[in-house]
């Protein structure tokens, strides 16, 4: 060591001949803040060894390298600049840094539910691409979540993925040669000859969500992820462990093998003998834990929010409004039912914008992936998968339901069908404006609409104005799906003469601030559509409304989100409105009596949601139960059994929840 | 950054480094990729077989491939370390030097508090400023990093705040070897500690927050194990005894120590200064004497108007190195004091 600096040093001898090879000279001692020492080293073996006296332009050279070393270091994260609503907390930049760090890019990232385990990804993922660290990526997620999935990545980390299509271009090397971004469900990735083709490509990264599905390296999933070529590879999941430790173990054999040996020795190290539950040189096992996997817990980031209470709110709605309802779902029903005698051919095709600009007019159109992807799907082959999903799933899977899943009633698209049905559920003046598409060739269905548009006050209105009077000392946030009903409500309000503001996707960003500084200044009610201020602090509200209710429960869950979050200091009220009779009754009945979802932690939907394993989209399988069912006694026996599967799903989640946490606990990072 | 600026900084960076190493370097006309020819042993430098190779920003099997990824920044730096020097002289000489107005500036500059001052001669002359800049690496749980830059006079060792010197337009490549470089070291290093800990602020607060909740979190943990001491076993029910209760809280409590001390050698940090430059800037500048009385005692102490400046440099404190305008001074050795080492 001395002779090497001796050497370097001796540029510092070009005129006086002075020796300072001693570097312990140039130790000094300073303390941080809190007085943790802080000792300062001079490292000079790294000063060039050339004698010649250097031009300006080669100090510039030493001086650029040094910049990009500092680029290459992470400590400025790129990722961040340039996101659209995406609130990035202290840990999540911490486990970022971790992973582009330490962890080099795999990474099981095992943070409890809610603490925003995709939000970690996605930011790594920009920061590699924006680094050009990588280029191609695969993400790898249960079928519920692809949409979720798109979604975000495309608003609020501007990154476009492909959907892999329900095709027969899916099964294809080509496809996944040629895309370089590709998204697609678990489920559809690992049936038929896909899996070879996704193989036969070589990735950069590959995301695996719900990364628990790994655990067992029988199954074609795990045999999948471990066939993939690839360089860097994150896997999600809040329950590592569902089972038993060998599950913990082979998916770290995913992310590194041999890290923890063969798993003969992994039984031997670390499982006790008869208990494959109870892990042995806890100490041991978490250190090697510790170099491939993050957990951050609430507790270790200090985040715990105040409690939040629900309550449904069932509007009885008048004579005249329930026989609308009735007959509403009667016509359809009737359609359906002529449908099974009608060339499919006839059925009416509507592209998703068209069925978006004539009627649904969904306040953010949020669904158009969802859809897109199941039209998509009409021109391919059905995809193979197995009714592993639960007795449910299993009863929807079977031929009879296919048909009506792939086209809908004849003379009405599947997606109108889901419109009108959600429409009703919403209010009679968007369920008229619904109809109106239908109305100009069907004289039933003009009738309905006309009745529809008779209907000045909803009972669900009269509920609304009720609880707006209640709470006339809260912030509330009142959420809507249609920007229709949202235009309906600003009515009702003014002639109720109750001040708002309105947040909705037709505003520009301008407008959208001032609606928000508005409730926060001058008036106590907000008018949202599903985008509700959305990358906007509205923690200063303490209660929501949701004046209709989106079928997918992530959605809900995602409105729950909008203000019980990181920042909020008040205890949260919930009201859910829902008329009598509606699907949206029987659908809140489901989420609220059989998993409870409102007293939920903001997350644990999407990981119950997660465990049906072959499962479809749940707004699917909600319209799909109603196509069923030809009558409302055989509607709410098929919610019983969905019910069912859902409670079989939670319980899965919450045991492997409970294991993780006798497992890892606070005492582990 | 966006992603093009760095994929344009690293192409630029490479370029300049093929070339200024002996090599030439030459990229097709939409920029994916270039041919570079260089010397064997610059070749080797960057890890490539042949004298002729490829550069791209695109990965593939060979080549130089040029990201922040990968292993370029690393045969970069050995390039550099090899290939390039780290050292350069220069001379700004065109800058109008007031001589006759000395003592007037250095009466209206310095405040001398218990002392007489008196300017005796004042001389115009070239002051060589050395230039100092300083790759700085903080390690504890996590690694900061930073380039800081420092500037000294040479002669006095007292810092100057000239910066961007090596972006001005009329520096002129000095011909012979810069002035003993050692002499500036050490007080660069000292000034540029100082600059860490104040960039470093912000990094030095987490890793101290990190560490009191990690610290939190053990004491809790263990706390709990001592409250568990004196439950039964589970299994058998048997109730401990209180030697046992005893035997046990003592060992929750070593173990707690031992934890706790590993946390603390986990969260050392230590800094390292590599020097990356070293300019030395030959300026024109007036060495102005001043003769201080303290008492009975007279010191003559040399001090510099800085032409680039346009301004007296201050000087710096006996004890601790830092600079000022204002002094007092010891009554034997007449040093002089800022005011803090002053008032201790």
């Amino acid at each position: 060591m001395r002779t090497k600096i001796a050497a370097t040093n001796s540029l510092f001898d070009v005129n006086s001949g002075k020796d300072i090879t001693d570097d312990s000279a140039h130790v000094r001692t300073s303390f941080s803040p809190s007085g943790i020492p802080i000792r300062f080293r001079t490292d000079l073996s790294e000063f060039s060894t050339t004698k010649n006296l250097a031009t300006r332009e080669q100090l510039q050279l030493h001086l650029t390298h040094t910049r990009l070393q500092l680029l290459r270091g992470f400590d400025e994260l790129l990722c961040l600049e340039g996101l659209t609503g995406v609130e990035h907390l202290p840990h999540q930049i911490e486990t970022v840094r971790k992973v582009m760090r330490r962890f080099r890019g795999r990474v099981l990232l095992a943070d409890e539910v809610g603490l925003g385990k995709t939000i970690e990804a996605c930011l790594l993922l920009r920061e590699y691409l924006l680094r050009r660290l990588i280029k191609r990526v695969l993400i790898l997620v249960p079928n519920p979540l692809v949409s979720q999935w798109h979604e975000e990545l495309s608003s609020k980390f501007h990154l476009d993925f492909k959907i892999a299509p329900r095709t027969a271009t899916s099964s294809r090397d080509e496809f996944w040669a040629t895309h370089d971004r590709v998204l697609v469900s678990t489920s559809f990735a690992r049936t038929g000859r896909r899996p070879e083709a996704i193989a036969s490509a070589q990735w950069d990264l590959v995301i695996v969500d719900e990364a628990h599905h790994c655990r067992n390296r029988a199954t074609k999933l795990w045999k999948l992820v471990n066939s993939l070529q690839r360089r860097h590879m994150f896997l999600l999941t809040a329950t590592p462990v569902q089972n038993n430790l060998v599950e913990l173990y082979s998916l770290l054999t995913l992310l590194e093998p041999g890290h923890l040996k063969t798993e003969a020795d992994f039984k031997k190290q670390f499982v006790t003998r008869g208990n494959p539950r109870d892990p042995r040189n806890r100490h041991r096992l978490r250190d090697l834990l510790g170099e491939v996997m993050i957990r951050n817990t609430r507790g270790l980031v200090q985040i715990n929010l105040p409690p939040r209470y629900a309550q449904t709110v069932i509007a009885t709605p008048g004579e005249e409004e329930s026989q609308l309802l009735i007959d509403i779902q009667q016509y359809l029903r009737d359609q359906l039912a002529t449908a099974a005698h009608t060339n499919t051919d006839d059925a009416e095709q509507e592209s998703p914008e068209e069925l978006d600009a004539s009627s649904t007019e969904s306040a953010d159109a949020p669904e158009a992936v969802g859809w897109d992807q199941r039209l998509t799907s009409r021109a391919g082959p059905p995809e193979s998968t197995s009714p592993a999903g639960g007795p449910a799933l299993a009863l929807l899977a079977g031929p009879t339901l296919q048909e009506p899943q792939d086209n809908g009633p004849a003379g009405i698209s599947r997606m109108r069908l889901h419109a009108i049905l959600t429409s009703i559920g919403s209010h009679p003046a968007t369920a008229a404006a619904t109809l109106q598409p239908l109305a100009e060739r069907d004289e039933r269905a003009r009738q309905l609409c006309e009745r529809a548009g008779r209907i000045s006050h909803s009972a669900k209105d009269e509920k609304l104005l009720h609880l707006l009077k209640e709470s006339h000392e809260h912030k509330v946030l009142v959420f809507v799906a249609s920007i229709r009903t949202l235009h309906r409500l600003q009515s009702l309000l003014m002639e109720a003469a109750i001040a708002f503001s309105t947040f909705s996707g037709e505003q520009s960003s301008t407008d959208k601030d001032a609606a928000v500084e508005q409730l926060k200044s001058s008036v106590n009610v907000m008018l949202c559509t599903e985008s509700g201020g959305e990358g906007r602090n509205l923690q200063f509200a303490d209660t929501l409304i949701n004046f209709d209710l989106p079928w997918n429960p992530m959605k809900i869950e995602q409105r729950i989100g909008r203000i019980h979050r990181f920042g909020q200091t008040q205890d949260v009220f919930i009201f859910n409105l829902c008329t009598a009779g509606t699907l949206e009754s029987r659908i809140l009945k489901l989420l609220n009596d059989k998993i409870r979802m409102f007293e939920l932690v903001v997350g644990e939907v999407g990981s119950i949601l997660g465990n049906l394993d072959d499962g479809q989209e749940f707004e699917s399988l909600v319209l799909q139960l109603w196509q069923k069912a030809p009558d409302d006694q055989q509607l709410d026996a098929d919610f019983e059994t969905l019910g069912d599967t859902l409670v079989a799903a939670q319980e899965k989640y919450l045991d492997a929840k409970n294991l993780d946490e006798a497992l890892f606990g606070e005492d582990y990072e | 950054m966006s992603r093009s600026s760095v994929e344009s900084q690293l192409v630029e960076f490479a370029t300049a480094l093929v070339e200024n190493s002996g090599g030439i370097i030459d990229w097709q006309s939409d920029g994916s990729q270039a041919t570079a020819i260089v010397p064997p042993d610059l070749a080797e430098s960057l890890g490539q077989h042949e004298e002729s190779f490829l550069v791209k920003t695109q990965p593939g099997d060979e080549g130089l491939v040029l990201s922040l990824g990968g292993e370029f920044v690393d045969l970069a730096a050995r390039t550099l370390r090899h290939f390039v020097p780290a050292i350069g002289a220069f001379a700004i000489d065109d800058l109008p030097v007031r001589k006759t107005e000395f003592a007037t500036a250095v009466d209206s500059s310095f405040g001398w508090q218990n002392a007489r001052a008196k300017v005796l001669d004042g001389s115009v002359m070239t002051v060589p400023y050395h230039a100092w800049w300083f790759h700085v690496t903080l390690q504890s749980e996590e690694t900061w990093e930073s380039l800081v830059s420092v500037t000294l006079n040479a002669r006095s060792g007292v810092v100057v705040p000239l910066s961007e010197l090596l972006n001005l337009g009329d520096l002129r490549p000095a011909k012979d070897a810069p002035s003993d470089s050692s002499t500036t070291l050490d007080q660069a290093l000292h000034v540029a500690e100082a600059e860490t800990m104040r960039q470093a602020t912000t990094f030095l607060q987490r890793i101290d927050a990190r560490r009191e909740r990690d610290r939190k979190r053990l004491q809790d943990y263990y706390r709990a194990l001592q409250r568990e001491s004196s439950t039964p076993n589970k299994r058998t029910k048997a109730v401990p005894t209180a030697e046992e209760i005893e035997s046990r809280q003592k060992a929750v409590k070593l173990e707690l120590q031992r934890k706790l001390s590993e946390l603390d050698e986990r969260y050392l940090f230590s800094a390292v200064l590599r020097p990356i430059v070293l300019a030395e800037f030959r300026i024109p500048a007036v060495a102005i004497d001043v003769e201080i009385q303290r008492k009975a005692e007279k010191r003559i102490f040399r001090v510099y108007w800085n032409a680039m400046l346009k301004k007296m440099e201050p000087m710096s404190c006996s004890r601790c190195l830092r600079t000022s305008f204002n002094f007092w001074f010891t009554n034997d050795t007449v040093d002089p004091l800022c005011s803090t080492c002053h008032g201790l």
